[in-house]
C-alpha cells in the first residue's frame, strides 16, 4: 500500500499544476451541483423570471408602489384615512391576481374529456 | 345536539376527499386510453400555465409583504397611542403566519407541476394521472391560503372602521 501512496506523491509533486486544475474544476462540478440542487428543491427557480421563457412575464410584474406609513406618532382621523388608501390600494392589487383555482387544470381544460369517449365507445 | 354535530363532523372527515374527476386508483380501460391519447396536450396545457403561474406568485408576495408592513405599522401605532384593540395584532400575526404557509404551499405544488410536466406519461397514464390530481390537491391548499388570508384582511379592515371611532370619540373628548 505504501509503495502505492509514494507513487501517487510523487506523480502529484511532478504535476502540480495539471492537479490543482483537476482539483478546482472538481470543486467547481460539486459547489455547483449543491448550489443548483438548493435553487430547484427550495422552489426559488419557480418564481425566477429571469429565466428564458420568462420575458413576457417580466412586463406583468406588478411595480413597486409607496406602503409607507409611520408606527410611531400620534393617531388621528387623517392617519388612518392615509392608511385605508394604502390598505385599499394593496388589496385592489391582490383582487386583480388569479387566485389559482382549479379550473385551470381541470379535466375539461386539459381536454381529458372522459363522458365524450365513453359516449362515443358506447355509440360505437 | 351537540354531540351529533361533532359526530357529523368526525364522520365527514373520514370521507376522502376527491380532488380528480375520476378515480385513478380504478381507471376503466376507457379512461386509461382517454388520459394515454391526451396526456402529451395536457402536458403543453400544463406548461403554459407554468409560465402564468409564477408571476401571480411573484405579484401576491409583494402585495402580502407589503400589506402586511402596513398592518405592523398601524398596530405599533394604536399601541403606541395606548388604543386597546388586541384583534389588530391578533390579525398581523395570523396574515404574517398564513403568508409563509401561502409560499410553502406555493412551492409543493411548483415542484409537483414541474415534474408532471416532465412526467413519460405514455409509458404511464395511470401514474400521470395520479400525479395530476396530486397537483390540483396542492394548488388547492394554495387556493386555501388565499381566501384565508383575504377573510384575515376583512376582519382587519373592519378593526381598522372600530378603531376610527375610537379615535373619533378621543377627539370629540
Amino acid at each position: 500500500m505504501k509503495p502505492q501512496i509514494a507513487l501517487i506523491c510523487s506523480y502529484i509533486l511532478r504535476h502540480q499544476f495539471l492537479v490543482a486544475m483537476f482539483l478546482v474544476v472538481a470543486i467547481t462540478a460539486v459547489l455547483t451541483t449543491i448550489s443548483m440542487t438548493l435553487y430547484i428543491q427550495s422552489g426559488a427557480s419557480g418564481l425566477d423570471l429571469s429565466r428564458p421563457g420568462f420575458v413576457g412575464s417580466r412586463d406583468d410584474l406588478q411595480k413597486e408602489s409607496s406602503t409607507e406609513f409611520k408606527s410611531t406618532g400620534e393617531l388621528g382621523e387623517s392617519d388612518i384615512k392615509t392608511f385605508r388608501e394604502l390598505f385599499e390600494r394593496q388589496r385592489t392589487i391582490l383582487n386583480s391576481l388569479s387566485d389559482f383555482d382549479d379550473n385551470a387544470i381541470s379535466d375539461e381544460s386539459l381536454g381529458l374529456m372522459f363522458g365524450e369517449s365513453q359516449s362515443v365507445g358506447e355509440q360505437q | 345536539m351537540r354531540i351529533y354535530g361533532l359526530l357529523l363532523l368526525i364522520l365527514l372527515s373520514l370521507v376522502p376527499v376527491r380532488v380528480g374527476a375520476i378515480d385513478p386508483e380504478n381507471m376503466t380501460p376507457e379512461e386509461y386510453t382517454v388520459v394515454e391519447r391526451n396526456c402529451k396536450s395536457a402536458q403543453q396545457l400544463l406548461q403554459r400555465i407554468q409560465y402564468v403561474d409564477p408571476v401571480a406568485r411573484v405579484n401576491r408576495g409583494t402585495a402580502y409583504s407589503n400589506i402586511s408592513k402596513l398592518m405592523s405599522s398601524m398596530t405599533s401605532r394604536a399601541a403606541f397611542n395606548a388604543y386597546s384593540l388586541p384583534q389588530l395584532s391578533l390579525e398581523t400575526e395570523s396574515v404574517q403566519d398564513l403568508r409563509t404557509e401561502f409560499a410553502k404551499g406555493y412551492t409543493d405544488y411548483e415542484i409537483a407541476l414541474r415534474e408532471l410536466i416532465n412526467y413519460n406519461c405514455t409509458s404511464n397514464p395511470q401514474e400521470f394521472y395520479k400525479r395530476l390530481v396530486d397537483v390540483r390537491a396542492k394548488r388547492s391548499i394554495v387556493t386555501l391560503r388565499v381566501k384565508e388570508i383575504d377573510r384575515r384582511l376583512d376582519v382587519f379592515s373592519s378593526n381598522i372602521t372600530q378603531l376610527s371611532q375610537l379615535v373619533q370619540a378621543k377627539a370629540q373628548l
